[in-house]
């Protein structure tokens, strides 16, 4: 009996099995849990409407936060339409409903919040907070972004100093799998300081509600923008509204009314309005049958009132079989995401090394020792795997199995990637001190080539480099994809004067790492 | 066992397990400090297994202690207390003072009332005006491109955050100190404005005085509203695919991205 009770006071409300339906949908790529890698699917040019780190193994979408800061980075070149459109509309249909339902980093807060503790409740000064969340929207999604635009440098500072959601979904999600073992070694102040602070939104969520929704997160300041707007959501009758203030009593967020731009719209004030003067807005047919048109108890005699009484069933039977379609439809949406990404849809299956070697396996001898060299292959000690690639400068084509007899370094870098821009210099430096035994390759991602010539003529006039091309592939590039790329940019590759790796990095590389590790492929 | 002492012994629980939660975030803390601080290149497997192992018993006990409050919850079941009401005090004075006609009232009262009014909006102004002109500085140094720089990326943002996080400081301490003050005078206002109400000398007239409607409330400025964003939302969506955004977009999350995971 008490269990009866415990579960009925206990168990997962709508809100909370809309929350999770939504966490789950939007990570429906389950299997890259277990592979480590991300999805790279075409269906991720769509944003999710909460904050969901791309980087997450899950995610099967892209994080508007993070788009919309890589799209004023970019805005030099390309105004960012595309993403404010989308932000525009998720506004104008959900408004915060997004917080309140559709947010996974909101839901990981609400479960926190469940824990039994002594919570801090809201005040007076937390509203006066709350706008710090602004601050962090303007100084960190869009002033430092549009600033590095300037140089071309993408910079989404709040993803990388800030946000919790990507340490906790896309850091930890990543480098807790054992096949990501080699991105532990580049770790730094930077994970440092984002392990801190997510430490602290974490566990801050367990003492404050939505702690980090309610002061930081750039996203919510943004959707509150459209709360008096949106299509869907809560709204107040201020005709049937007594003013008795137990809404705002109930609500945990810093709201002086209900719905406005601190409202994430969960509609938990509905329970204790004594009018009923808060209402859902949005499609009347979804909401629940009970809600429409009132209370069909009271029988008159009359027969118009009889009538009425015979449309209102009419009208909440339909009701009722709407949301049963509904939630047949939801269902199937979640059943059909999941076999898809999970099972039909490919695009993170690991490489088949094992082919690349087959296709080039015959045995090869090293000029300078004459012994056998190892069979081909993208791992230290193999030799590597070669593939004609045409030049932006100095020459037409490249291809390691040419530069036997020198060391090779091939670096995989992007213009639209700020770590693989931030570390160029180390390799025209070392391309420049080690010019008679050295090649320095920096191999673009194909993805926007044609940007990538005017971008070099620019920045890089007079270069020891050889810039190159990688062969599109419709993702991240042939020739990166070959040598063992998990779409993680940058990536380093050194190869001896025999063709053979001796070394290989995913992700940035100091100078005096570049260094010691070119000095180790001379010393062989 | 009385509600009370179920309810005492839920908040010696929750105190006990609110000690036990934040000692296990500092120690997550500090074991990530202490991984940093280990050497170059410090996060390796070992360390980090090393590190994390000895905060074990900690997180062990504190996900017990989280399942006990379920536990607990279930045992002594407590029943939640009655939502208070709350209500914005600037709110609860505009209803207030509608009903007052502060010209039938004596003229202490009425130039309490206006004197607190007047002050109210003098504070507001000033301390308005002082909180915006912390931020302009932050806002200038951080709009011009030569104080950053890619070479000293991190230290050129670490300044800029350097600059801002205390100037948005001051601007909030002074948005606080705003918001307490007008508190006070409202409170003054409200208790003037009750006496006045108290007293029968203040009442306005049975009339209903016709509530100003806001634009926003105006159901047809409302859909004009919606229609434009929406309209301009679509219009954006089609010229972002036209100009390559959507692609774009695709372009950096089928990637992994450094920055956000800490990497870059």
């Amino acid at each position: 009996m008490k269990l009866k009770q415990w579960w009925s006071a206990h168990k997962p409300t709508k809100r909370r099995l809309i929350q999770l339906y939504a966490a789950l949908l939007f990570n429906a790529n389950l299997k890259g849990f277990k592979t480590g890698r991300i999805y790279q699917g075409p269906v991720k040019n769509i944003c999710t409407p909460g904050l969901n780190c791309y980087s997450c193994p899950g995610a099967v979408g892209a994080c508007p936060m993070g788009a919309l800061q890589n799209a004023l980075s970019d805005s030099g070149k390309t105004v960012p339409y595309y993403v404010i459109g989308i932000i525009l509309l998720y506004g104008l249909l959900f408004g915060r409903w997004i917080c309140g339902f559709l947010c996974p980093f909101g839901l990981v807060q609400d479960l926190l919040h469940k824990i039994k503790t002594p919570k801090l409740g809201k005040n007076r000064v937390t509203r006066v907070l709350s706008y710090f969340k602004y601050v962090i929207l303007v100084f960190f999604a869009i002033i430092f972004p549009l600033v590095y635009a300037g140089y071309e440098f993408p910079l989404p500072g709040f993803c990388k100093y800030i946000c919790p959601a990507g340490t906790l979904e896309g850091a930890i999600g990543l480098l807790s799998h054992p096949e990501n073992e080699n991105m532990l070694g580049m770790l730094g102040p930077l994970f440092t300081w984002k392990f801190l602070l997510m430490v602290i939104f974490l566990v801050g969520s367990v003492f404050i509600y939505r702690f980090f929704c309610r002061f930081f997160c750039p996203l919510g300041a943004l959707y509150g923008l459209f709360n008096k707007i949106s299509l869907v959501g809560v709204e107040l009758n201020k005709d049937a509204c007594t003013d008795c203030g137990l809404c705002v009593g109930k609500c945990k967020m810093d709201v002086r009314h209900v719905g406005d731009h601190e409202c994430i719209q969960c509609g938990e004030c509905l329970e204790v309005c004594p009018t009923q003067a808060i209402q859902w807005k949005g499609p009347k047919i979804l909401l629940a049958p009970q809600a429409i048109g009132g209370s069909i108890a009271t029988k008159e005699s009359t027969d118009g009132a009889e009538r009425e009484d015979t449309a209102l069933v009419r009208r909440r039977r339909k009701a009722r079989i709407a949301r049963a379609v509904a939630w047949v439809l939801a269902l199937a949406l979640l059943g059909g995401a999941l076999y898809y990404f999970n099972f039909v849809d490919g695009r993170d299956k690991i490489p088949d090394t094992e082919t690349a070697e087959a296709t080039d396996g015959s045995t090869q001898t090293g000029e300078e020792t004459g012994e056998p060299l190892p069979p081909r292959g993208n791992e230290v000690g193999k030799l590597c795997i070669s593939t004609e690639l045409s030049l932006y400068t100095g020459g037409d084509t490249f291809a390691v199995d040419d530069n036997r007899g020198q060391v090779t370094v091939i670096n995989f870098w992007g213009t639209w990637c700020g770590p693989c821009i931030a570390e160029l210099p180390h390799f025209e430096e070392v391309a420049k001190a080690y010019a008679d035994t050295v090649t320095v390759v920096a191999v673009h991602s194909n993805y926007k080539a044609p940007t990538a010539a005017e971008w070099i003529a620019k920045n890089y006039p007079d270069t020891s480099i050889l810039f190159a091309q990688d062969p599109d592939d419709g993702a991240n590039g042939v020739y990166y994809t070959a040598l063992g790329g998990e779409g993680d940019f940058p990536m380093t590759i050194i190869v001896d004067a025999e063709g053979v790796i001796t070394f290989t990095r995913r992700g940035s590389l100091t100078h005096d790492e570049l260094v010691a590790a070119v000095e180790e492929a001379l010393a062989k | 066992m009385s509600q009370k002492t179920k309810e005492r012994i839920h908040l010696v629980y929750g105190i006990i397990l609110s000690v036990l939660i934040l000692t296990v975030g500092v120690c997550f803390a500090l074991s990530c400090l202490s991984i940093y601080r280990s050497g170059s290149s410090p996060f390796t497997k070992e360390s980090i297994s090393v590190h994390f192992h000895r905060i074990a018993i900690p997180v062990y006990i504190c996900i017990a202690g989280v399942i006990g409050g379920g536990i607990l919850s279930l045992a002594l079941p407590v029943t939640e207390g009655k939502v208070r009401s709350r209500r914005h005090p600037e709110d609860a004075l505009e209803k207030l003072s509608a009903r007052l006609d502060l010209s039938s009232c004596d003229e202490d009262t009425a130039t309490a009332i206006r004197d607190e009014r007047i002050r109210r909006r003098r504070v507001t102004a000033i301390f308005g005006f002082l909180a915006g002109i912390t931020l302009i500085p932050a806002l200038i140094w951080c709009v011009n491109p030569a104080h950053f720089s890619i070479e000293n990326l991190n230290t050129d943002i670490k300044t800029a955050a350097a600059l801002v996080l205390p100037c948005t400081a001051v601007a909030l301490g002074l948005w606080v100190a705003t918001v307490l003050l007008r508190g006070a005078s409202i409170s003054r206002e409200t208790a003037a404005v009750k006496a006045a109400l108290a007293s029968g000398k203040g009442k306005t007239p049975e009339k209903s005085v016709p509530e100003q409607r806001k634009l926003t409330a105006d159901p047809r400025f409302l859909w004009g509203v919606r229609g434009l964003i929406l309209a301009v939302g679509v219009l954006f969506i089609v010229l972002g695919i036209l100009n390559g955004g959507m692609a774009d977009v695709l372009g950096k999350a089928i990637r992994i991205c450094t920055e956000c995971i800490g990497l870059g």
